[in-house]
């Protein structure tokens, strides 16, 4: 089958959970024989890393600058400023035109809203299935005054959709509650961990937990409730390394600036990282936390972590998909700041019992968690 | 062997042992008691550079800390000469001459320490004299700005100046901090730490030993203003007080607090923030002394040292501390402003006695430039002896202490220990100091401050009453903290040898 992934990121360079979930899929269909086209429309200036291909659909900054200047949001109010006859857009529904799929993936209902008109327009597009890829219900995410814009976008594209993927049951009842027609549930899931060799080095010198985390307010308002402002369970021979986006909402934080000397010490805010200096910070890694209080969906980085086979501290929200991985050799649960900073002390001060080695589950694979997905696009079009 | 770190009482040798001084002269003194009594005890100063302790004699810190009679001048700083004087310009040329020496052998020898390159710098700044010196800063400056060298360089020779000006510049520090002084870590089991730790990195040093030595590290602890009140805070302590407070955390076996008051705040920082458990009764309140030691003035001198001040006895109230945001002078300044407008007639001054301390110029400067502050109503006293603010607590109306928050208040159990009565705010460390014999009024409350201080400047029972409840006030002695101290020590060590012997042998 001929299938159009449409997002609003590209995923040749992947970061950010959503990107690496997108670029699993696509490597997963494709593997499964599928022809997949990846049509991302975004502003340019947020992924300078994206491939040649993927900016030809870059949307200028000043689109953005008009939107802030308007008080509005780059999602949900994205259609307000952008529709079909933007060049960028129509330069993109030309190659979709010329592509001739038999399914429009769109990830997230934020591109459904500008393309809508469009693509029920048009005599070959209107003849493909539309299915809608979330991984989260993005309204839940979303602050008070924005939800019910957010619900109605979701709502309008379930309608449409032939298929909803989520990434959880739970997110799957929501959607058939929704109106979707029909779900496919396909986990997140992550790569089997790189084996380093025995001539890499550690990037850090000290024994450290990790915390991945994109430049998302939950993640970071999960590192301020769990973590705080001073560290004092990581002891001064260790460190607390903080990858990803995150690390530029946490390092300008005024709450990091209070004490500066102590949390640059203490702290080691590595920003967003390449993929192979990540597996060598996953591969060292002490311990790795997952400080996940809110949110939907489930998270990558659970998987991400169980696969890795160290020590994990996480609140049991960052389990939400993979709750019969709780009870795990070496995964550790505290619901609040106080049990979790805990944890993480008497880790380090060797009083955890880590039980016996964890060996890495296939099902938490991406091959496993979207084998779902293959099967269903494998009986036809949905 | 127990080694009592002396090293804030070495930096700050030029000062009379005031606070933290006097707290770590004391402990000194706790521990020379021991010695006597048999047990191994070594005074040591830490030194950054080498990353050791170095021995200092009982001795040598008596003469640096009680006696003041450290002599360690070898020769006398040069006089001035005439500006045109052949000999001056000769001087001069050498100085430079000499400090351009001193800076290329520092470039091209890694070997030279910093411990060489310091004393060599401070031999040059002996051979000119101090005019000379800020004569010639503003060259130097330019010259060590125009060839891209650190600022911190210009940092060094002023703080070298001043301790050869005022005679603490340490010609012996090679060997002083030698190898022959040097503390072997093999031969100490305890570290007892009542110093400002957070100022160089002896605390690093100490985290080290008890890992790979099996030290135990004992520490007085005084307050967590640098974190919790940190806004009140001068700039370097609140950036280096934490990060310290971090190792600390982390390696401590046995902690004294001032106050009952930073015990929970202590216990409370590291229950919110994950720092390891630490078992209550391993921090032990020690209340400090308020005996300043110089109660015994005859009643001439005491007339003769008001009258230097242009006070009266019984006729000025007394704020004493450093003047910094926190002491909230701020407040003070206002409500007797207040109380003046309201009542002309009362002509009592208030006195803040205390040194400058971090961005007070601005507030002092109000003071100064207040058209409607009546003239003399805010005195202000610094460079006090003891001996006269023995006489200043004596004699005064009533004290105040209208701070926002403190680890212990000093000032109000000494005014309280020479009788006088005492109008305090709230915080808990000062309600708990003043054991109930003073007036707590918050500082919110401005008309409450106001009416009791009304209260205080009248001849009536109420003040008569407030006297007597001041003189009910059961001083802390320094001598009770030293047996507090030695006890508790004591005790801890017992308590862990019996837990070792335990350990072997189950």
């Amino acid at each position: 089958m001929k299938i159009a992934s449409l997002s609003t990121y590209p995923v040749s360079s992947p970061f950010h959970g959503g990107q690496r979930r997108v670029n699993a899929i696509i490597a997963a269909l494709r593997a499964a024989q599928h022809e997949v086209q990846h049509f991302p429309l975004y502003f340019g200036d947020d992924f300078p890393e994206a491939s040649a291909e993927e900016q030809e659909f870059a949307l200028a900054g000043a689109i953005r600058n008009k939107l802030a200047a308007s008080g509005k949001r780059e999602d949900i109010h994205l259609a307000d400023i952008l529709d079909a006859q933007d060049p960028t857009a129509q330069r993109m529904l030309q190659k979709l035109a010329v592509f001739q799929p038999d399914i429009i993936q769109f990830e997230q209902p934020w591109l459904y809203a500008v393309l809508k008109d469009a693509i029920t327009q048009d005599p070959q597009l209107c003849k493909a299935a539309l299915v809608y890829s979330s991984q989260n219900v993005e309204a839940d995410l979303l602050p008070e005054a924005f939800k019910t814009e957010a619900l109605d976008l979701e709502r309008d594209l379930i309608a449409a959709a032939d298929l909803v993927i989520s990434v959880s049951t739970s997110d799957a009842k929501r959607f058939k509650g929704l109106g979707a027609k029909q779900t496919v549930v396909a986990p997140n899931g992550s790569h089997l961990p790189v084996t380093l060799g025995p001539d890499i080095v550690s990037p850090i010198t000290q024994d450290y937990a990790l915390f991945v985390g994109s430049a998302h307010r939950p993640n970071s308002e999960g590192y301020w409730d769990n973590f705080g402002m001073i560290p004092g369970f990581i002891p001064p021979s260790a460190r607390l390394v903080v990858v990803g986006g995150v690390c530029n909402l946490l390092g300008s934080d005024a709450r990091f600036q209070k004490f500066r000397s102590l949390n640059n010490e203490v702290v080691h805010n590595m920003g967003v990282v390449p993929e192979d200096m990540l597996n060598r910070l996953l591969g060292f890694a002490s311990v790795i936390c997952l400080p996940i209080s809110s949110g939907g969906g489930t998270n990558l980085k659970t998987a991400e972590a169980l696969l890795s086979g160290k020590p994990i501290i996480a609140m049991s929200a960052a389990f939400r998909g993979f709750e019969h991985f709780i009870h795990a050799p070496g995964v550790f649960i505290a619901d609040n700041p106080k049990g979790f900073k805990s944890l993480i002390q008497r880790f380090f001060q060797k009083k955890l019992d880590l039980g016996p080695p964890r060996d890495p589950d296939p099902s938490l694979t991406w091959a496993g968690t979207l084998h779902p997905l293959i099967q269903h696009y494998g009986a036809g079009r949905p | 062997m127990i080694l009592v770190d002396v090293s804030t009482s070495f930096m700050f040798r030029h000062l009379n042992p005031v606070g933290i001084l006097r707290v770590e002269l004391e402990v000194v003194k706790t521990f020379q008691a021991l010695q006597k009594a048999g047990e191994s005890v070594a005074f040591g100063v830490y030194n950054e550079e080498k990353d050791a302790f170095f021995e200092l004699s009982f001795t040598d810190y008596k003469a640096l800390s009680i006696d003041k009679t450290w002599k360690n001048t070898p020769s006398k700083r040069v006089g001035p000469l005439p500006r045109f004087a052949a000999q001056r310009v000769l001087r001069v040329a050498r100085f430079m001459a000499r400090l351009g020496k001193t800076f290329v052998q520092a470039r091209l020898s890694k070997r030279s320490s910093g411990l060489e390159r310091r004393l060599s710098l401070g031999k040059a700044l002996t051979d000119i004299s101090e005019a000379d010196y800020i004569a010639l800063r503003p060259r130097i400056a330019s010259l060590v700005s125009s060839l891209n060298i650190s600022p911190t360089y210009m940092q060094r020779l002023d703080e070298i100046n001043f301790e050869i000006q005022t005679g603490i510049f340490d010609y012996q520090c090679m060997s002083r901090f030698s190898d022959a002084t040097r503390v072997d870590p093999d031969k100490v089991t305890n570290l007892v730490c009542a110093g400002a730790f957070w100022s160089d990195a002896r605390h690093k040093y100490a985290f080290r030993c008890k890992y790979s030595h099996a030290w135990r590290l004992h520490y007085m602890i005084y307050d967590l203003i640098p974190i919790q009140w940190r806004h009140l805070t001068e700039p370097t302590t609140k950036m280096t007080f934490p990060l310290a407070l971090h190792w600390v955390l982390w390696s401590v076996d046995q902690f004294w607090t001032i106050s009952e008051t930073t015990k929970q705040d202590l216990l409370g920082y590291i229950d919110d923030n994950g720092y390891p458990n630490l078992a209550g009764d391993h921090i032990t309140p020690t209340y400090l002394g308020s005996d300043i030691g110089e109660g015994d003035t005859e009643s001439d001198q005491a007339t003769e040292i008001l009258a230097r001040f242009g006070l009266e006895a019984q006729n000025f109230v007394l704020m004493v501390g450093t003047l910094e945001p926190r002491k909230n002078h701020d407040f003070a300044y206002r409500v007797w402003k207040e109380l003046k407008k309201r009542r002309p007639d009362i002509t009592t001054p208030m006195v803040w006695v205390g040194q400058a301390g971090w961005a007070i110029d601005p507030l002092l400067q109000q003071v100064v430039e207040d058209y409607e502050l009546p003239h003399g109503a805010i005195q202000r006293l610094t460079n006090i002896n003891d001996k006269e603010l023995a006489v200043l607590y004596r004699k005064c109306r009533f004290g105040i202490l209208p701070a926002h928050y403190e680890g212990w208040g000093l000032p109000v159990v000494e005014t309280l220990a020479y009788g006088r009565p005492m109008i305090a705010s709230d915080a808990p460390a000062i309600v708990e100091a003043s054991k109930g014999k003073a007036d707590h009024i918050g500082i919110l409350d401005g008309e409450a401050w106001l009416q009791r201080m009304e209260t205080l400047l009248g001849d009536g029972p109420d003040y008569d009453a407030a006297v007597a409840r001041a003189q009910e006030f059961d001083a802390f002695k320094w001598e009770d903290f030293r047996t507090q101290l030695s006890q508790s020590f004591q005790d801890f060590s017992a308590s862990k040898t019996k837990a070792n012997q335990k350990g072997t042998k189950a």
